[in-house]
């Protein structure tokens, strides 16, 4: 896929700081009107690629394209961001920092626009009020608007659900969803791996600067699935595991029966096996939760990850 | 370009659209020159107390005398305090009466002389209020040759304005009576002693007509007045307030963009020369609107007590010229100290050589106005930090500077601005999006000798 198949393209990326790779030869391709989720530790690179998608930084190796553009002045204006938790003047009056900040994007009347978004996520009263008076969670939702309401064609958001309350939460992440409806790409960076197994549909995981993940939930679960399967036989009856093929141990977690095999690729030949043993009543394979996979990436370090620069690459 | 309007909107709209801009507004110049205005409309409030003196007159001859003047300075007090009251009136009223606006109210004892106990109980009286003071008068004071003092018993006999009114008027009545002792004719000798009228003047010009025909050659005679010499410290005092005002609000919103990560939002959709850039120029807008303001306040101030006559219009584009250059300098400055450190207290270290190069014409400035012309404000017209103070302040003076000074001054001036912008573009790229802080001059002075801003595509 080219890149103007893609909304975003890095062809082996590499930025460093001093002599520290921050980012180590990453390849990433986001198709349109998808939603990618990007994770990783903190300082394992996620923000200095997303500082380069944002054409803050410039790699030292590779190419980054967004949305068919190697340069940033004209893909400036289609891409929304909203980085984690602050990014608003916080003694501004609501109205007036999104308006600002469509403006900034190129958006010179984008007063319908803000009463939309405002009426959509429910602060429609609040638009005359500073940020400063507002709840965190109000302030994520006009955060949230203010990376959207220029109608970009590229949206980073950056831990856009956190400190929301279970409604808000909801609303935001439908809103989030009908972004990718209406067209949006949107790369959503976050810690929340239940957020991130739910709504997106690629998964790019960064680790020490280098890519560890990067394909739809399935790919990355067949990639990290254990080879388990759990079955139940109707009437409760144990499977006789002697005559399953390519099964190297099993459990009795009654009234299941775990059965780890030599390889995914023997389900079909162990359910047909089963059957002939009596009626299945359950069959499935063990799913690997994103968040183990995540945890058995990225064990602990001894050695932390030094900031040369100084920039933040959380 | 339309993005650098929309950051220098925002940027004046932040500056100016808020309430403590109006109180900075107002406040400043009672900061500075709050003792000039507030000390009259003081001593107005607290006069009206009586001050009851007590006068013992040895000669007998000048405690009348005092008492009618005293009736005579509370009539005028009386007639300048009410609203009818006449502009004559009142300046006599001035004149005879200084700054206090307490009547005086004196009461002529019998005795010619106090003891000891009388002098003591008066004391107590003092002490406790119900007196103000006492006045004892020897009875040799027509005496040419008596070395008798005059004794004024007051809590604040030093300063009493009442014991300078008093010692004006004893004095003139006993030189007049000892003129007579000595067979002297008074008038003779006050013609005798008039004072030499030696009149400061400026220098020569040849004044045209409106047709354009040379009329006359004049010269202006000056006063020294007060006007004449604190219309200059006005002027740069001006400029700092104007300065101050603007550079400030540049380090807080440096600061609040990198500690709220607003600048990674901005630099997603501009570039840092375009932030720098529109946040310079909202700015200067504010910092023109301030000078609109003051300039309006002052010249108000001065037709309603018509002294228009002090300001100097052309002196209004210097101002002007040197305030937009001081604006972008110290802005720069304090934009680059809010981009390198994570709250007030690292940016108060880096601010104070700052703050010092900013005062230094302040702390010079009675010998720069003495000498405009003089070394120390040559010197520091010439030096960027100062120029805008400097500059404004000598040309305020009404001195001729010879013309290429200022000019000089505004060049190098400009040529530091654009160094000190220069640096700050990068200092700011560099700075906005780190994690870390500078603590010392020292870390900010390697950062700037390490400008190197790779890795930066904006």
């Amino acid at each position: 896929m080219g890149s103007d198949a893609s909304a975003v393209l890095l062809e082996g990326v590499t930025k460093k700081f001093g002599t520290q790779k921050a980012v180590n030869s990453v390849d990433l391709q986001i198709p349109h009107g998808s939603i990618q989720g990007i994770i990783g530790p903190n300082g394992s690179g996620k923000t200095t690629t997303i500082r380069m998608l944002l054409r803050i930084f410039k790699p030292d190796a590779g190419v980054v394209h967004v949305l068919g553009r190697t340069s940033g002045d004209a893909a400036d204006d289609r891409v929304g961001y909203l980085p984690e938790e602050r990014g608003l003047y916080l003694r501004m009056k609501v109205r007036d920092v999104l308006r600002f900040f469509a403006q900034l994007k190129g958006n010179s009347r984008p007063d319908k626009a803000i009463d939309r978004w405002l009426e959509r996520l429910g602060a429609a009263e609040w638009s005359h009020k500073k940020l400063e008076q507002l709840s965190k969670g109000m302030a994520q939702k006009i955060q949230f608007i203010a990376a959207v309401v220029s109608q970009p064609e590229l949206v980073i958001l950056d831990e856009p659900f956190s400190g929301l309350d279970p409604v808000n939460l909801d609303l935001l992440r439908q809103a989030v969803l009908d972004l990718r409806k209406e067209g949006t790409t949107v790369l959503l960076s976050t810690h929340d791996m239940d957020v991130a197994e739910r709504m997106c549909d690629r998964i790019f995981m960064i680790y020490k600067g280098n890519k560890v993940l990067d394909g739809t939930m399935e790919e990355i679960q067949s990639q990290y699935g254990e080879p388990v399967l759990r079955v139940r036989l109707a009437g409760n009856i144990v499977p006789d595991v002697s005559r399953l093929p390519d099964i190297e141990s099993w459990v009795d977690c009654s009234p299941y029966t775990e059965l780890r095999m030599r390889s995914l690729g023997a389900r079909s030949s162990i359910l047909r096996a089963l059957m002939e043993q009596g009626e299945v009543e359950h069959f499935e394979t063990a799913r690997p939760r994103l968040h183990d996979i995540f945890v058995r990436i990225a064990k602990p370090s001894p050695e932390p990850t030094s900031n040369e620069q100084g920039a933040d690459r959380s | 370009m339309n993005k650098i309007w929309v950051i220098a909107r925002r940027e004046f709209m932040a500056m100016v659209g808020t309430r403590a801009f109006l109180a900075t507004l107002l406040i400043m110049p009672v900061m500075l020159f709050g003792s000039l205005i507030i000390m009259p409309t003081l001593n107005k409030i607290s006069g009206g107390r009586e001050r009851i003196i007590r006068v013992v007159d040895g000669t007998g001859r000048v405690g009348p005398q005092l008492v009618a003047m005293a009736e005579e300075r509370n009539k005028l007090l009386k007639q300048s305090q009410s609203e009818s009251g006449q502009k004559d009136a009142k300046q006599s009223a001035r004149e005879m009466t200084g700054m206090t606006t307490d009547p005086y109210v004196l009461e002529l004892q019998e005795s010619k002389s106090l003891d000891d106990t009388a002098r003591l109980g008066w004391s107590d009286e003092i002490r406790t209020g119900s007196l103000y003071a006492f006045v004892e008068i020897p009875e040799s004071l027509f005496d040419p040759a008596s070395t008798d003092t005059v004794r004024f018993v007051s809590q604040d006999a030093v300063l009493s304005e009442a014991r300078q009114w008093m010692q004006a008027i004893v004095d003139a009545i006993v030189r007049q009576e000892r003129f007579k002792v000595l067979g002297l004719e008074s008038e003779k000798v006050q013609l005798a002693n008039r004072p030499v009228s030696f009149a400061p003047t400026s220098p020569y010009e040849r004044t045209t007509t409106s047709e354009g025909g040379e009329a006359s050659v004049k010269a202006k005679e000056e006063g020294f007045d007060l006007a004449t010499f604190f219309a200059p410290f006005g002027m740069m005092m001006l400029m700092f307030m104007v300065i101050f005002l603007a550079a400030q609000p540049m380090l807080e919103s440096a600061m609040e963009e990198k500690s709220q990560r607003i600048s990674e939002v901005l630099l997603g959709s501009v570039s840092p020369t375009q932030l720098l850039t529109g946040k310079l120029i909202g700015n200067v807008a504010a910092s023109l609107l301030v000078f609109a303001l003051y300039a309006a306040g002052a010249y108000a101030f001065l037709v309603q007590r018509n002294m228009q006559h002090l300001v100097p219009m052309s002196l209004v584009p210097w101002f002007l010229v040197f305030q937009i250059l001081g604006v972008l300098f110290f802005s720069s400055i304090f934009i680059m100290i809010g981009a390198s450190v994570r709250d007030l207290k690292e940016a108060q270290s880096l601010l104070l050589p700052v703050w010092l190069f900013m005062m230094l014409p302040m702390m010079v400035w009675f010998i720069a106005v003495r000498d405009p012309l003089g070394p120390v404000a040559m010197a520091l017209a010439m030096f960027p930090p100062s120029a805008p103070m400097m500059n404004i302040l000598r040309l305020g003076t009404g001195v001729t500077i010879p013309i290429w000074q200022p000019i000089l001054g505004a060049i190098l001036l400009a040529v530091a601005t654009a160094m000190v912008i220069w640096v700050a573009g990068r200092i700011y790229k560099m700075s906005m999006l780190r994690s870390d802080s500078v603590k010392t001059l020292g870390q900010l002075l390697a950062r700037i000798m390490s400008v190197s801003t790779q890795g930066y595509t904006k």
